[in-house]
């Protein structure tokens, strides 16, 4: 994220609702603001926000922008599980 | 580059990065469709594009304008809140928070970075349970598990208990969890509980019942009492036009009185309408007791205007009685008149004498016969009064009359309580025409408070208590109400007086005691009479000297009796008497008329016979002080046909003075007259 921008805000609530509502509220979230920790986003290969970097299970995967595609995101985010999507 | 550097390029060259910045930053936005806020170069520095720059601007002004608004919000807020983080850390708190902490223990500006369970324990003087309890509910607020919690509690100080209600909500504002804790003071609101709990306790706990209805006379409050009496008595105990009258109370506005009978008992009920809130309030209070008082005292105040009457009747029937029976003796007198006119005589002087006696009746009803009260033995007028009562009664009337040992003695007048006895006993003998017995008992009884007030006249303490008991035909309850009125009778007319239970009445309450009568039809009457105990067993005093038995003395022919009565047959009468005695006699209608003739015969007078009320506003008690200060050896008797003045004033007249009351028999006056004069003679 970039501190609150706006698209980075409707990302993290995008991404909190996806993952109420498809994974059962498991997903561990680590939030970092570009704004304050450059490296910490270096680190995991970021170079754009909002970004969300999947690290577990591997191997990692990325998604940009706010995440306001549900069916993309849960796509990149989880291919093998099967969807049922509204 | 520096920005120096970069201003010494030509213009052409800074246009170009420009736009090459701005082709960079769409292609960018076109690649990614718009949803990108920042980039990093490789070195990590972060780039903030321009559209996110311009929104993140926006939005932290709007960011700041909502804070400013919130913290103004939470500032008017006249309650301390406190804003906590998930860790129950508190972040942020409003006025009047930092006011109340600045005056707590706690000093201002120290509570933002601690737990807020800690400051709360140190600065509300909460109790420990309190605190925990209070961090139980923080607790479940911040993990969510609940929406609000609150809590009341109570702090005192020496300004007194405050009452606080603790309201904790959940915070949640972007990415930031907590909660909201609010103190708001309800001191006010539960003193107010407090103080209408202690007012709903004064109808509740009311010994006297008190209900309230509704307009359509629907039970909306009862207390206690009230509801004891309904379990006991049912609706009985409301008036039974309880409809009515709420409907009446509710459209006057006016309050209302009722009564109710339950059994012997009276209750009065009082009805206000409270209009507002279109209910009737009742109170009940038990006025039985309150009645019989009442009813007791018309009594007595009836009692009391006819003995007034009687008396004054009797004061001037004795003065005509005086004349009538000095003009019968002296008709006795003459032996040369013929036998019809000496016999005619002799029944006039015995008629007259019963008419006395009717006249003392009337007296002793109106409590103005002469009253002697001493320490008496009681078993001396029981003895008496059983003889006689044997000697006068029919055979077929048995007679018992008993009392305890150690009886004690009763302050009373002899005859009076004799005469007493007499009534009472007459009064069972014409009950009992055809035999049956009768009983007098006496006892010793304590009489309380509570009996006492039951009874007309009644006082509390210890009393000898008489009981004449018949077995006659009773009396009905009209005429139990009536039995001590004077003329009074259901006897036949030639028969009985009226007088006879009136006397006892009088004479009664002329000796500060009371009676009480109980009658069934058929089966008898009680009357009971208490008498005050006396202090001290009764001394024997020799009967006083009869002036009659005394040896006759010679009486000075130049003995002068000054004559003062304003009844002028009675004085016509008199001198003639004292005349044919030989005396002279000085006669006047009041007391300055009497001082002048003193002064006209210079004092040489032996004797002064007054009445005592005379009109011209001096009586002959005053008159004879008058005349002492000539001439202080004056033998004076005071004549009376009206008592009352004497009662208790015996001790007032002075030694050389002798009372007559009228009517008097002529010999009994010359016997006193002829005594009077001996003893002056005699000093």
């Amino acid at each position: 994220m970039a501190a609150n921008s706006p698209n980075s805000v409707r990302a993290l609530t995008n991404l909190r609702a996806i993952c109420r509502n498809y994974f059962n509220d498991q997903p561990q979230i680590e939030i970092v603001d570009v704004l304050e920790e450059p490296h910490r986003a270096l680190a995991d290969g970021v170079l754009i926000t909002p970004s969300v970097v999947r690290i577990s299970p591997s191997p990692p995967r990325m998604i940009l922008g706010d995440l306001s595609d549900v069916k993309r995101t849960l796509v990149i985010l989880d291919p093998q599980q099967e969807v049922t999507l509204q | 580059m520096n920005a120096s550097i970069l201003c010494d390029q030509s213009e052409e060259f800074v246009f170009g990065v420009v736009e090459r910045f701005r082709q960079v930053e769409e292609q960018l936005e076109n690649a990614i469709g718009g949803q990108i806020d920042a980039v990093l170069g490789v070195n990590g520095q972060p780039y903030l594009l321009r559209t996110a720059q311009g929104r993140l601007l926006e939005s932290v002004a709007a960011e700041r304008r909502a804070s400013q608004l919130h913290s103004s919000i939470i500032n008017a807020l006249p309650a301390p809140v406190a804003l906590l983080n998930a860790a129950g850390v508190i972040v942020a708190v409003n006025q009047a928070w930092t006011q109340r902490a600045a005056h707590s223990r706690l000093g201002p500006g120290c509570e933002v970075g601690r737990r807020y369970v800690e400051v709360c324990g140190l600065d509300l003087h909460a109790t420990l349970s309190e605190v925990e309890r209070a961090q139980l509910g923080i607790n479940q607020v911040l993990i969510g598990k609940i929406d609000q919690y609150t809590q009341e509690y109570s702090c005192s100080s020496e300004c007194g208990t405050e009452w606080f209600k603790l309201v904790v909500s959940p915070l949640q504002s972007g990415i930031t969890e907590g909660a909201v804790v609010m103190h708001v003071d309800v001191t006010d609101q539960k003193t107010a509980e407090l103080e209408s709990r202690t007012h709903a306790a004064f109808p509740s706990y009311n010994s006297h019942p008190v209900l309230a209805f509704s307009k359509g006379g629907r039970l909306v409050y009862r207390n206690r009492a009230a509801t004891h009496l309904l379990e006991e008595f049912g609706g009985e105990i409301l008036p039974a036009d309880l409809h009515a009258s709420l409907a009446e109370c509710l459209t006057s506005g006016c309050g209302k009185l009722l009564e109710t009978k339950l059994g012997t008992r009276t209750l009065s009920w009082s009805f206000q309408p409270i209009p507002d809130e279109e209910i009737v309030h009742c109170a009940a209070t038990d006025v039985t007791e309150l009645l019989s008082l009442e009813a007791q005292l018309r009594q007595s105040q009836k009692m009391e205007t006819v003995g007034q009457l009687a008396g004054g009747i009797a004061h001037n029937f004795n003065n005509l009685l005086t004349v009538v029976i000095a003009h019968a003796s002296r008709l006795s007198a003459q032996s040369s008149a013929p036998e019809i006119v000496l016999n005619s005589a002799a029944r006039i002087t015995e008629v007259a004498k019963r008419a006395a006696d009717l006249v003392r009746q009337l007296l002793a009803f109106g409590r103005r016969q002469v009253m002697e009260l001493k320490s008496l033995d009681l078993k001396i007028v029981l003895e008496s009064t059983a003889t006689i009562l044997r000697q006068v009664l029919n055979a077929d009337i048995a007679v018992r009359v008993e009392w305890p040992p150690n009886l004690p003695c009763v302050r009373a007048d002899h005859m009076m309580l004799e005469q007493v006895l007499l009534n009472l006993a007459v009064n069972a003998r014409d009950a009992m025409p055809e035999g049956g017995e009768l009983v007098i008992r006496a006892d010793a009884v304590e009489v309380s408070t509570l009996e006492a007030r039951q009874q007309q006249g009644g006082s509390a303490g210890e009393f000898v208590r008489l009981t004449v008991r018949d077995t006659g035909c009773g009396m009905t309850p009209d005429v139990l109400a009536k039995v001590f009125e004077p003329f009074f009778t259901t006897k036949d007319v030639d028969k009985g007086t009226g007088l006879g239970l009136a006397t006892v009445y009088g004479i009664m309450q002329q000796h500060g005691g009371w009676i009480e009568v109980r009658s069934e039809l058929g089966r008898g009457t009680t009357f009971q009479i208490y008498l005050h105990r006396a202090p001290a067993p009764p001394v024997l005093v020799a009967e006083a000297e009869n002036p009659s038995s005394q040896p006759i003395a010679v009486v000075p022919a130049d003995a002068r009796i000054l004559l003062v009565d304003d009844e002028p047959l009675l004085r016509g009468v008199v001198i003639q008497i004292l005349e044919g005695a030989g005396y002279e006699v000085v006669a006047a209608g009041s007391g300055p008329e009497a001082i002048q003739c003193w002064l006209a015969r210079g004092g040489d007078i032996n004797l002064l016979l007054a009445d005592m009320q005379m009109p011209g506003g001096m009586s002959g008690r005053v008159l004879a002080a008058e005349l002492r200060r000539w001439k202080p050896e004056l033998p004076v008797i005071l004549t009376s046909g009206y008592t009352g003045e004497m009662v208790g004033c015996a001790a007032s007249l002075g030694s050389k003075d002798a009372f007559l009351q009228k009517p008097y028999p002529m010999e009994k006056l010359l016997d006193m007259i002829r005594c009077a004069m001996q003893r002056v003679d005699g000093r």
